[in-house]
Formats: structure tokens, sequence, C-alpha cells
């Protein structure tokens, strides 16, 4: 274990909710709302359960090797080649994972404030931000991610408030128009973002009291399948389910909307708030993975080493592949759907399987 | 070694914030042009079609004299701000927002837009690229209001405000009062409207910005900015328009079909549940309207009925009120049964406005209530058979209201005067 911070449970828990629900209300709410109209707001619960698949996989095997980190123990299940490569992979997932949040985190100030800023000047700022916080460690990110959600959380609530009277209930109905499907489908693209529970199998190790970390996991997945529900929600409520189609930040269109007695009015800058606030832990927390990932792979003493070039590597990356809005919203509504739960639950559960198999680690 | 990285990293972070202090791309405030409403309209130029994008913009005033005038009135009354119609031309309203700087030293600064007023050759041809462009451009609010006015854009741009400084704030806060005070034209937001164009079984309903030239000469209130020599620019412009909103424009899918009265937009509003105060006369006892209500807290309930394949609606309104004014020698409060009269005659009238708002509807084949949205979100089912052809359906549905107010109060005084 090359970093040997500490976190409690309730740090590992609101780390997995910002790390989710940082990005998510920003961009899934409009992807979503295209695959399931108005019944939207369901889409949150169903993924629930395919993240506690997630999360008791990840447990399960994070269990067997309490002390290391998934690619630290990947070539004692797997051998030591093949583990190598697999946890290069992983380290290759993790450092295309954070470009496309460096990707996103950077599209919308881009697009809704600063137009004329380079984009790679954006993301150098929150990069560095980000890598910071990676340098000092997983207990410095959790501290600062103790600071950050009530921010976070009260915002949300704010503009929920704030944009309530303009809530016509007629929105919602007629319910289940098109039937089941269609809030299915949408559940799965919600199930690869609610999949990043997954991230247990980098952080378990940090975890000062192991015996809590099924009521982190299940916590984490029930409020953000609240907020988000609630988010969506509140989205279809006031612009109901045809107008957020065309919305690239429905939840922006929101804050922006509000305007209580013609006085409380342009406070669309809170949503800016959350995001960068949220975006830099949730870059850290992956960065984080990313480094030791990288480090463990290489064999190296010290993950901070890896820093510098992983923040290049995602910067390029972000540039490159996801240059324009297109790229971006392909991956997320029609890769990430895939490319999710193969990275999130696949692959985990076939690395446990093996381990079980050949009765390597502890008993979990 | 670390510590060495350390030392590095710190003093890049500090030179970065050196650079970063501020925002790149700052608009200050002396590069920029506020403008608080955009006109739209179409003209031929050279046998092409362009877009007029009409710009008001607001003009801080030139420094007024000195503190000291004030008691001597005149001067001291000065407005602080003016706006100015600036008109530009483009092949689409980007391009027009753009040739903008072609003359003009100063950037659009479009945040402070309270009002779209679209043109009726825009209204015509059809609303859809405005709604786009007040939805796509990140600086416009989303809460500004969309009229469609009389003529040209341009011209009704031009009015001159009596009360606020600006047009568009004049024009913006007649509309949001409107639903308080009067219910005669309604308030429609770029959202509200973008909403009403994608909703299938509705129709986009707009307020009608009229300018006329008052009858009154010289009132109080309306001043023209004196230009800098001192010269009065009241004899150069010889009619003052002044703005006025009347009733409402209804759309078939983006294209104005027609135009509902103040009473027939009264009518939509209470159907809509969206009239929340205002003034309904009636006849009481008299063959002309000498008796008036100020209705309040009006609550409609929209309810669709299917019998036998035929689609109608039951329309129930309520509300209550106060008598506001009566002529001499009619109505008696304190008399029980002279109230139940009265609310007979409101609730005829109101059913007769609502009437007359459907029946001009239904001529024109719009349907600005939402009817079609109505019976899609309660029977689900049935719209899904006739959805394509509710524009065909609609002129002929029935639809029947009632109304049912009561008097609660009838101000500081009770019965009608009884002149001997």
């Amino acid at each position: 274990m090359l970093d040997q911070g500490r976190i409690s449970s309730v740090q590992l828990f609101l780390l997995l909710v910002i790390a989710e629900a940082a990005t998510a209300f920003l961009y899934a709410p409009s992807d979503v709302i295209k695959m399931a109209g108005r019944d939207s707001w369901l889409t949150s619960v169903i993924p629930t359960i395919s993240g506690l698949v997630v999360a008791v996989v990840c447990i399960a095997l994070a269990k067997r090797f309490p002390q290391q980190v998934f690619t630290e123990y990947l070539p004692q299940i797997l051998g030591k080649i093949p583990g190598k490569i697999l946890a290069g992979v992983y380290t290759a997932v993790f450092i295309h994972l954070s470009s496309v949040i460096m990707n996103q985190s950077s599209a919308f100030i881009h697009v809704a404030f600063l137009r004329e800023t380079p984009l790679v000047a954006l993301e150098i700022i929150i990069g560095l931000a980000s890598i910071y916080g990676v340098y000092l460690g997983i207990e410095v990110i959790a501290r600062q991610n103790e600071l950050v959600w009530p921010v976070w959380v009260l915002s949300i609530f704010i503009i929920i408030l704030l944009v309530a009277e303009s809530i016509n209930p007629d929105n919602f109905r007629p319910f289940l128009e098109k039937g089941i499907m269609p809030v299915i489908k949408g559940s799965a693209l919600f199930s690869s973002f609610r999949g990043e529970v997954f991230l247990l199998l980098m952080l378990y190790p940090y975890l000062n009291k192991k015996e809590d970390v099924y009521k982190s996991a299940v916590y984490h997945l029930l409020t953000t399948a609240v907020l988000l529900g609630i988010i969506t929600a509140a989205i279809i409520g006031v612009f109901g389910e045809l107008i957020p189609v065309y919305m690239v930040f429905p939840i922006y269109n929101l804050a922006r909307y509000i305007s209580l007695a013609r006085f409380v009015e342009r406070i669309q800058i809170l949503i800016v708030v959350m995001w960068m606030f949220g975006v830099i832990v949730k870059l850290a927390v992956f960065y984080h993975s990313a480094a030791i990932a990288a480090a463990n792979t290489l064999g190296l003493k010290n993950y901070r080493l890896t820093l510098l070039p992983i923040l290049a590597g995602t910067i390029i990356i972000s540039r490159l592949f996801y240059g324009d809005h297109l790229s971006l919203t392909h991956f997320l509504s029609h890769i990430f759907p895939y490319y999710g739960p193969v990275v999130e639950l696949v692959i985990p559960a076939l690395v446990l399987l093996i381990a079980v198999i050949l009765k390597k680690g502890g008993k979990s | 070694m670390i510590m060495l990285l350390r030392k590095i990293f710190f003093s890049l972070l500090v030179i970065i914030l050196l650079f970063t202090s501020g925002c790149w791309n700052r608009r200050e405030m002396d590069t920029l042009t506020v403008n608080s409403a955009l006109g739209f309209d179409l003209i031929e130029t050279n046998g092409e079609t362009k877009i007029l994008l009409s710009v008001l913009t607001i003009k801080p005033s030139q420094a007024i004299g000195g503190a000291g005038d004030m008691a001597g009135g005149g001067a001291g009354q000065q407005q602080s701000v003016t706006g100015q119609v600036i008109s530009i031309t483009g092949d689409t309203v980007e391009d027009a927002v753009r040739n903008w700087n072609q003359c003009s030293s100063r950037q659009l600064f479009m945040a402070h837009t309270v009002l779209f007023v679209i043109g009726e050759s825009v209204a015509k041809e059809g609303i859809g690229w405005v709604i786009d462009f007040g939805t796509r451009n990140r600086d416009i609010p989303e809460r500004a209001l969309v009229v469609v006015c009389e003529g040209t854009a341009r011209d009704a741009l031009q009015a001159q405000p009596e009360f606020e400084p600006l047009l568009s704030t004049e024009v913006y806060n007649i509309l949001n009062q409107n639903r308080y005070f009067t219910s005669k034209s309604k308030a429609t937001d770029i959202i509200e409207t973008m909403y009403d164009l994608l909703t299938p079984g509705r129709d986009v309903s707009l307020a009608f910005l009229k300018t006329f030239v008052p009858p009154e000469k010289g009132s109080s209130v309306r001043q023209t900015p004196q230009s800098i020599d001192g010269k009065d620019s009241e004899g150069e412009q010889p009619d003052h328009k002044v703005p006025t909103v009347a009733g409402a424009v209804v759309f078939r899918g983006e294209k104005a079909v027609g135009r509902l009265n103040e009473a027939e937009t009264q009518g939509m509003l209470f159907i809509m549940g969206e009239a929340q105060g205002g003034i309904i006369s009636v006849a009481f006892d008299s063959t002309g309207k000498n008796t008036s209500f100020l209705f309040r807290d009006v609550n409609t309930k929209v309810k669709t009925v299917i019998e036998k394949n035929e689609i109608s609606f039951q329309v129930e309104i309520k509300g209550t009120g106060e008598l506001i004014s009566a002529a001499p020698g009619t109505i008696d409060i304190t008399n029980r049964s002279d109230i139940q009269k009265m609310e007979h005659m409101i609730n005829k009238e109101v059913v007769y406005r609502c009437r007359k708002a459907v029946n001009k509807a239904q001529e024109l084949g719009s349907d600005p209530f939402g009817f079609g949205d109505k019976l899609h979100r309660t029977h689900p089912d049935v719209w899904k058979k006739i959805e394509n052809h509710w524009g065909e359906i609609f002129p002929h549905v029935k639809v029947n209201i009632t109304a049912d107010f009561s008097v609660e109060h009838s101000g500081l005084i009770d019965k009608s005067l009884h002149i001997r």
C-alpha cells in the first residue's frame, strides 16, 4: 500500500457520493430524459440495484486482501505477467475516466461561462488543484471533501427549493406512457454512472474500520439515488420532458430560471461553485486511483512521481479524443453504458471468481 | 529531493496565481453596450430576405447639471438612463449580432435582456429561430418575456415609455403585474414559449404590444431627453408613441394566426388558470354595464369527458372577489338576493368571455389553452389515436364552461347610493 492514509467510513461514504454525483448531476439528466422521457426520475431507482451488485463484488474481492489495493494484488491472483497486464489496463481505465471527467469539467465552464479561455488553460488549473490533493494523499482528499459536500448538497437543495414554485405536476402525467422499457434503457445509462462505486477496489484498504464498508456503500447508493432522482424530477417538473432533451446542461438552465419575487435571481453561479468543488474532488479520487495503479504496475515505491505524467496524459486524451461536444456525449450515452459495466463489474467479478477458485487471499 | 520538488511546485503555483487572478475573457463595462430589449423583423434588401435585429441599448445619460439643481425641478427630474434603438441586419440572427461590431466599438452584452419583441413579419413566418436564439445564447436570461408587436419591432421599440426610463422595463413590468391587476394580456417568457412550441396539443399565445399616440399633450411624466446643445428634441419627433399591451396573439405551430382582444384574452387566462385579478363589469338593473366586480383567487379545473368517441372538456372556474363599484340605486349588498343576482351575472359574464375566447381560438384553429395537452395527460390512450389530427379535431370539440364566483366584500360602504 503506497498511501499510508486512513479514512473513516463516513468520509468514504461522502467521497463516493461526490465522486459520482459531481458530474452526473450536470450531464446525466439530459441523456436520461432523452431515453426515458417524463418517467426519468424513476431511472435513479433501478441502478441502485446494479450499483449494489458492483459494491458486493468489489467488497468481497477487497476483503480478501484488506491491506492492498486492487492493482497490487492482481499479480498474486492471476500470476505475475497477466496480473501486471490487467493492472496496466486498469491504470489506463482510470486515466481514461479521469480525462473524460477533465473534459466534462472544462467543457461546461467553456460553454456556459468562459468561452474565450483556452480549454487547456482551464484543464491545467483544475488538474493542478486535483493532483495537489492527490500528492498529499487520500486523507487530505477525504477531508477536503468534508468541506465540499455541505456546500454541494445545500446548493442543490437551495436551487430546487427556489424553483419549486415553477414545478407543474401535470408534467409527470401520463405515468409510464410508453411502458417500462424506456425507463430500463435510461437506467442502463445511469447504471454505469452508479457503478463508479467500484472505486471501493482502490479505496477499501484506507478504511479504518473495515466492517463499516457495507454501510458506506449502501448509504452512498441510496443518497445518490435520492439526490439524482430529485434533481431529475425537478427538471422535468419545471421544463417538462421535451425541453430538457434540447438542453445540454438542464440543471444549469434550472438555476438560471430561478426568479423568486424578481429579487432572488441569477444564482446560476451556485452551479459553478458546486461544479468546481465537486469536480476537483472527483478528479482527485480518480487521479489517486490512477497514480496508485500506475505505480503498482511499474513497481514504483512512490506513487507521486506518476502524477505529472498522468496529468499531462489526461489533458492530451481529453483534448485529442473529446475535443467536441458530440464525441463527449457520444461516449457518455453510447459507449460508457457498455464500457462501464465491463470494467466496473465483469472484470472484478471474474477476478473474484478466480481468486475464490484458486483460494487466493484471506477469507472473505 | 522531495523538498526541492515541493519548493518548485509551490513557486509554480504562486506564479500561476499571478496570471489567473481575473477572468481570461473579461468584459469590462467600458467595452460593452448593455441592451435591454431585442426586436426581430424580416426585411427585403436586394431581393434577399434578411433579419433586422433592433437593439434597445441602455445609454447612461450625460452628467446632469449639478446637485444644486434638484430644488429647481426641471433638470433634477431628468432620468438617469435612456434607451436608444439601433438596428442591424444579417443573414441569421447571430450574424446580425456580430455585424453589430462593424458599426459599434462596443460589444453587445445581452445578459440584461428582459424583452423580446417579435415583429409582425417574423410572427407570420415563424418564431422558431427566435426561441432557438433565446435559449441557445448563454447570456440571455430565460425569464425574458416574448411579445408580438404591431408593425415592425424597430418602430415598436422606439415608442416612448412613460413611467420607466426604458420601454423594455415598462412593458416587462406591465406584463408581470397584469396577472394580478387586469388579467388582460399574457406574460410568456422564453421557456414557456418553447414549452408551448414543443408540447403536442398546445399552441403559443403571446402578448400583443401596441403603440399609439396619446391624446394628452405634455404629460408631466413623459420627457424627452434634452440634446447636448440644449435644443429641444421634441420638435423633431412629432409623434411620441407610447407602448401598451392589448390582448394576445395566438399561434398555430410557430406561425401567428390571429389575435384575441382583451376580453377574449381574459377568457383564455380564466381557462388556463392564470387570471388572478381583474375587473368584471356587469349590467345590474340597467341596460349598460354599471357595476364592477374585482375577482381574486381564481381556481380553474379542466376535465376531459369522453363519451362514445366524443371528446369534450368541462371547465370549472371558481373564484372570489368583491364588489368594487356600483351605480347609484342599483345593488344592495346587504340583501342576499341581490348578491345572488350579482353573482349570477358575474358568472354569466365570465362564461361569456371564456366562450368567446374558445370560439375565436377554434375559428383560428389554434389551441393556446392546451386542451390537447390536457387530453394527452389524462387519457393517453385516446390521445394516441388522434394525436396527428388534433388540429382538425380541436375546432369541433365541445367545451362546457361553468363559473362560480362569490362576492365576499364590498369595499368600505355596502349598499349603492340612493340619490334623492
